[in-house]
């Protein structure tokens, strides 16, 4: 948990600077973290790394935590939902749950928004981030082998 | 085992929702809580600063003097042209802290132990309350705006234009439903006011009550028609009315009465802004309750006016970018003055913001401060051009 804490802070600091130097369309890689999560996070787990993930995020973006949270928990359901349709050792299951996951979060923050009228930062960047799924599938088939293994 | 596993799991999943809900609602317990983990953000967050691009600060240079300067000639005309403490004692600017409409009250920060009970409160010479009590520390003064049931009669007068004897009266107070209003009574004429008459009060020093004359108090209000039938709109036994001249819940700054040499002490942190914690209308500063700051501060950097903290928890705090309500000034590259506010409905008739005129605010910590230039101007509100802080810069919180 602490790890994706960390993991998530950085990361999210890592894009608010891609954002100063390139703009509104650089990736945000929140839902590939979130994908991963969905895919192969203990579902008894999912509401912990959903506060975590939410969270983390609404340091960086200086948002309500709740929005967050309640759009990482949304994002999380439904990805680990669809893990048996998910065939998870393919490269492009990656790819999907984190456009799922990023499809989740934009309608999560955009109907939260409006029912609590809040600006909720969900923009066309998590769509991008989804694609830092394509060089990011092998890597984290790898590591989730490794740590497989171990357990 | 696995029962009681579950039970928890959806235990901790309801107190996540709630907390979620709790958040999303702005409670400030919950809003500063979440803060509690700010400090992972330290771990990136001087790099990440270092490598942002870096500011362009000749706009900001260009503009701070004229915002100083329409900061001063506001701060003068807030004292007034007339005297208004009583002899013997002084006069300060002091800000307004809260605002009570309910018990029609304003809280004004007042240097510490130099006020009296019954003082003039005052705003460009028209007065707007009296000094109804003072906080155990002598910082905070609650100021009883005119127009209460329980205040007390203020001698006053109004000047018929002919030069013949001004017309003494009593202004008092009345609760109607949930508003008040200015009352005359004791009238030393029957004569009317002519509609649109100012009043004043009157030196009554020699009675023992040492509130200053020739204070603004109000304007009568116009006479009204009458009604078809030859009934009149208002009861010819409650007399003229006075309107007040200004709405004090408006008023970010007034003059207090204090004793000869009183100083305000404002407060002042230095700290820095995180760099990689930043929304479009927030931003995060590196000092929170532990080094003093407090909800309503206001941010500063090198005479760039950046917000104010909305979110405070122990070791940082949420600025919030937008612009201020009231006490604006919009300054034409003419350098005329116009103080405005940041509705339509707060500008003078025919009048709107020009693009590109520079729109300040000020601080008396502070002085002047530039908060952007006029992108569009309408009947939805100011719209402006934003000069972005610099996070590699120190900045200044302030409040009273």
């Amino acid at each position: 948990m602490i790890l994706l804490l960390v993991a998530t802070v950085l990361l999210g600091q890592l894009h608010l600077l891609g954002v100063a130097w390139f703009g509104e369309l650089v990736p945000d890689p929140i839902v590939v973290l979130a994908a991963i999560t969905g895919l192969h996070w203990k579902r008894g787990r999912l509401i912990g790394a959903a506060l975590v993930l939410g969270w983390g995020r609404s340091l960086v973006l200086l948002e309500p935590a709740g929005a967050h949270i309640l759009c990482a928990a949304l994002a999380l359901t439904v990805v680990a939902s669809q893990r048996e349709a998910f065939d998870r050792d393919r490269g492009a299951t990656l790819l999907f749950a984190a456009l799922l996951a990023a499809g989740c979060w934009m309608g999560g923050a955009g109907l939260l928004g409006a029912l609590a009228d809040l600006s909720i930062s969900a923009g066309p960047s998590l769509l991008t981030g989804a694609l830092l799924a394509l060089p990011l599938a092998l890597p984290t088939r790898r590591v989730v082998r490794l740590v497989r293994r171990r357990a | 085992m696995r029962a009681p596993q579950r039970a928890s799991g959806r235990w901790f999943g309801m107190a996540v929702l709630v907390g979620s809900l709790a958040s999303l609602a702005g409670l400030a317990p919950v809003r500063s809580m979440e803060q509690w983990l700010s400090p992972v953000l330290g771990v990136l967050d001087r790099s990440i600063t270092a490598a942002l691009p870096a500011r362009e600060d000749s706009l900001l240079a260009e503009l701070r003097a004229p915002a100083h300067e329409a900061w001063a000639a506001w701060a003068r005309s807030v004292q007034g042209d007339v005297p208004v403490a009583a002899e013997g004692w002084d006069a300060t600017l002091a800000p307004v802290v809260e605002r009570r409409r309910g018990r029609h009250e304003l809280l004004v920060a007042v240097p510490p132990g130099s006020l009296r009970p019954g003082g003039a409160v005052t705003h460009r010479g028209v007065l707007i309350g009296l000094v109804a009590g003072i906080s155990d520390d002598g910082t905070r003064a609650t100021v009883q705006l005119l127009g209460r049931q329980d205040s007390r009669p203020i001698a006053a007068e109004w000047r018929p234009e002919d030069g013949a004897r001004s017309v003494h009266f009593l202004l008092t107070g009345a609760e109607r439903r949930s508003d008040v209003e200015l009352r005359v009574q004791a009238a030393s004429s029957s004569v009317p006011p002519p509609p649109g008459q100012l009043a004043w009060t009157r030196d009554v020093a020699d009675l023992g009550d040492p509130i200053a004359p020739n204070l603004l108090i109000g304007r009568f209000s116009r006479v009204q028609s009458e009604l078809p039938g030859g009934g009149v709109w208002m009861p010819l036994d409650e007399g003229p009315q006075l309107s007040p001249l200004l709405d004090p819940f408006a008023l970010d700054l007034v003059m207090v009465e204090v004793e000869p040499a009183a100083t305000l002490r404002l407060r002042e942190v230095r700290t820095r802004l995180y760099g990689a914690s930043a929304s479009a209308q927030r931003r995060r500063i590196a000092a929170g309750s532990r080094s003093g700051v407090r909800l309503g501060d206001w941010v500063v950097q090198d005479g760039l006016y950046i917000g104010v903290v909305e979110v405070v928890s122990a070791f940082s705090s949420i600025v919030n970018m937008a612009i201020p309500d009231d006490s604006l000034f919009d300054v034409s590259p003419g350098g005329e003055v116009v103080a405005i506010g940041a509705s339509a409905e707060s500008w003078p008739t025919g009048w709107e913001p020009a693009r590109g005129d520079l729109i300040a605010a000020g601080h008396l910590a502070t002085g002047g401060l530039v908060i952007g230039t006029v992108a569009s101007a309408g009947p939805a509100g100011l719209s402006l051009q934003r000069i972005a802080p610099d996070p590699a810069r120190a900045v200044k919180v302030v409040g009273p």
